[in-house]
């Protein structure tokens, strides 16, 4: 059985359509990169499985257990706890300014998960990992995009989610930025790190990558291998989008 | 003008201090609190909960202060079955529940506006971080709109310390109070320079303790 199974997932904003009947699995350790032009429904997909947005239809199993079942979800708590087995990094990283860095790891941590210790060691070696550990007493206001990014990662990796979902993780980076976070998003695909990345880095979906999802209307249109998908597109609307995507 | 005179005036107007401070201090502890209360109720999903909120802001801000202060205690009496409670206020305790409750309707609006200043961003990341909704509130969104609301708020904090004066509405003695009376029994305006000054010492103490706060705000 997948990891996570997303069955005919249906999503509008008032009249509008945003997910139709949208269908994948994801398997322990897949990257996927779901690529698509602005308005194709593919940050509104990663919304509906860590429950920022409500769907209107569909099912959504992980590791077994039933999140959304024909669009309608678990109690409360239930339904906290699977989200809660994901992570999710925003285009605006969403760090807290009121926090330092430290903080900002520390403290979500200690109020979700209470009785696991304070955090302090688990905070070290995340901080470490992203390399930026010389700043844990430091305010995000004190940080460049590329570091913001690297410690809302980090802050996501603190509660050891079994997915990791981000949100254009670098559309809000100057160009010289995003190979750091792309570096460490390499790096957890490596230690198979199960993730599902909204990009527009159509190197990351190529080299990091290990299935591409095309989307277009609020539907896949293709998906596949990254070689097969950007070598030998099937769709036509995938070989115009990766025309324009190259420049 | 000797100094025994001097300082004879000061002890005599300083004896309003009391009630001035308390009245003060009362008001700031109780209607902040409240204050914010009331603003969450204004969001609230719950419909007649932010109507009666917003009329409540509306009417406390929109009637003078002095008037709620007449209104609850000669008011408030003449109400069915509740009256008789009211009746039982003292003066001071009437003067206590109009500014606190006319403080907090000002409050709520100031913190309305720091509310509105919080990126929704931050609810989203506190959400997909496993915060509950009081977690939320209090640990990511409140600093936020405290920092925001911070200089409003200190506006209005001073603006109390001078409002306190207004007890004398209800005949509760206090340091204009004070100052007056000696006025009238002596036929000398050097009480009021007192009072003034006794005003503004207040308020540089207040003004420093809210810069170092504000100061605690900055990141």
């Amino acid at each position: 059985m997948p990891f996570l199974e997303v069955k005919q997932l249906r999503k509008s904003f008032g009249e509008l359509p945003v997910l139709r009947e949208v269908s994948f699995d994801v398997e322990q350790g897949d990257v996927i990169a779901i690529i698509g032009s602005s308005g194709s429904g593919k940050s509104t997909l990663l919304r509906c499985l860590i429950d920022l947005e409500t769907v209107d239809g569909g099912t959504v199993t992980i590791d077994g257990e039933p999140f959304i079942t024909r669009g309608s979800y678990p109690p409360a708590a239930r339904r906290r706890a699977l989200a809660g087995r994901m992570g999710m990094v925003f285009q605006n990283f969403n760090l807290f300014p009121h926090m330092t860095v430290k903080q900002n790891l520390i403290e979500p941590y200690r109020m979700t998960t209470p009785g696991a210790g304070d955090g302090e060691e688990k905070c070290r070696r995340l901080l470490e990992k992203v390399g930026l550990l010389d700043k844990a007493e430091v305010y995000p206001s004190k940080l460049s995009g590329g570091q913001k990014q690297r410690v809302a990662i980090a802050r996501a990796l603190m509660k050891s989610p079994e997915i990791m979902l981000f949100d254009e993780p670098t559309s809000a980076l100057d160009p010289q930025l995003t190979g750091e976070v792309l570096a460490i998003m390499g790096q957890l695909a490596e230690e198979r790190m199960t993730m599902l990345v909204v990009t527009h880095e159509m190197s990351f979906a190529r080299e990091a990558a290990t299935r591409v999802l095309f989307m277009k209307d609020g539907a896949i249109a293709e998906e596949g291998p990254p070689q097969e998908v950007f070598s030998r597109p099937k769709n036509p609307a995938t070989a115009a989008f990766l025309g324009t995507a190259r420049g | 003008m000797d100094i025994s005179y001097i300082i004879g005036t000061f002890l005599r107007v300083g004896e309003g201090l009391g009630n001035t401070l308390k009245l003060f201090f009362i008001t700031i502890l109780a209607s902040l609190p409240l204050g914010f209360l009331i603003t969450l109720l204004m969001r609230s999903s719950i419909p007649p909960l932010r109507w009666i909120s917003k009329v409540f802001v509306y009417l406390m801000r929109s009637t003078p202060l002095v008037l709620q202060l007449l209104f609850i205690y000669f008011g408030l009496p003449y109400l069915p079955y509740v009256g008789e409670w009211f009746a039982t206020l003292g003066r001071f305790t009437a003067t206590i529940w109009g500014f606190v409750l006319n403080y907090a309707a000002y409050f709520a609006e100031i913190f309305r506006g720091g509310l509105l200043a919080v990126d929704p961003g931050q609810y989203e990341a506190a959400k997909v971080l496993g915060l509950s909704r009081r977690q939320t509130i209090l640990r990511v969104v409140a600093p936020q709109m405290l920092r925001v609301a911070m200089p409003s708020i200190s506006n209005e904090t001073i603006t109390l310390i001078k409002d306190t004066s207004l007890m004398f509405t209800l005949a509760v003695p206090e340091v204009l109070q004070f100052a007056k009376s000696a006025v009238s029994s002596t036929g000398k305006t050097f009480p009021f320079v007192v009072a003034g000054l006794i005003y503004l010492g207040m308020n540089l103490v207040i003004t420093w303790a809210l810069k170092a706060l504000e100061k605690k705000f900055d990141y």
